[in-house]
């Protein structure tokens, strides 16, 4: 157990903050442009077309 | 497609002038980007989460993506003076104006909606329903608050993915660009001070 407390503790220690703030950034961008944005896509394959109206003998 | 270009572009362009201009690739810290994460996350189970997006009726799912993007106007608001943001801004508005005219959701024409499903006409589709369960409601011309806001723009028909995209998406677009590509704002015109100041000092003590 202490032998994993001090792993972690020098992953840590050793993680660059910077690149760290870079990934948290560009993250917080994408999730900006996705929530933000509302292209129409037709939802590709699986997403199912509530929208479409049933065709005869479908 | 258009959205994921403007990121990778701005983000090479963003590392292209970092080099160039021989600065630290420093993007600027944003304020309450927790709002971001939890405007997503109410789109991601209204929209994409199958289980979730089955299970929300409508009037829900319209009401997540509007209470999501007040989050994202407030994260905006927040954010205002950094570079983008102004851009950005003004999409989010105009998509928003437009979302909360028409239901909660994001008006597409039966015309525009045939082109992106295969072997659909513009008769095929409901008028009112949800659009394959995504942000997209199909609305007639004619039928539409502020139709030119809509998801009116179509890809070339050589794009490998098809999509319809909105006045507002193509300000959140540039904004994402330039955010990515002109992120030092501020730092730059501190880094030329700071270099204008050394070469001065220099030459004071080369004499």
């Amino acid at each position: 157990m202490k032998y994993y407390i001090g792993k972690a503790s020098l992953i840590w220690y050793r993680l660059d903050w910077r690149k760290v703030q870079f990934i948290l950034f560009l993250i917080t961008v994408l999730l900006f442009v996705l929530a933000a944005a509302a292209p129409g896509t037709g939802g590709g394959p699986g997403q199912g077309t509530n929208s479409l109206t049933p065709t005869p003998g479908g | 497609m258009i959205l994921s270009l403007a990121v990778l572009a701005g983000l090479i362009t963003g590392v292209v002038r970092s080099c160039l201009y021989r600065m630290p690739l420093r993007f600027p810290a944003l304020r309450y980007p927790w709002l971001v994460f939890v405007a997503f996350l109410l789109q991601y189970f209204a929209f994409t989460l199958p289980v979730t997006r089955q299970a929300i009726p409508d009037p829900w799912a319209g009401a997540s993506l509007v209470l999501s993007l007040i989050l994202l106007l407030v994260f905006v608001g927040w954010n205002w003076r950094q570079p983008g943001f102004a851009a950005l801004g003004v999409g989010l508005a105009l998509n928003f104006t437009v979302i909360i005219l028409n239901g909660g959701f994001m008006p597409i024409a039966p015309n525009i909606a045939a082109r992106l499903v295969p072997g659909a006409s513009a008769t095929s589709f409901i008028h009112g329903a949800r659009f394959a369960m995504s942000k997209d409601l199909i609305l007639p011309e004619a039928s539409m608050q502020l139709g030119w806001l809509s998801d009116q723009f179509l890809l070339p028909s050589w794009a490998p993915l098809q999509a319809a995209f909105s006045l507002g998406d193509v300000w959140i677009a540039f904004g994402a660009f330039w955010l990515l590509a002109y992120h030092e704002g501020r730092n730059k015109k501190e880094h030329d001070n700071q270099e204008h100041w050394r070469g001065r000092n220099d030459i004071l003590s080369m004499r």
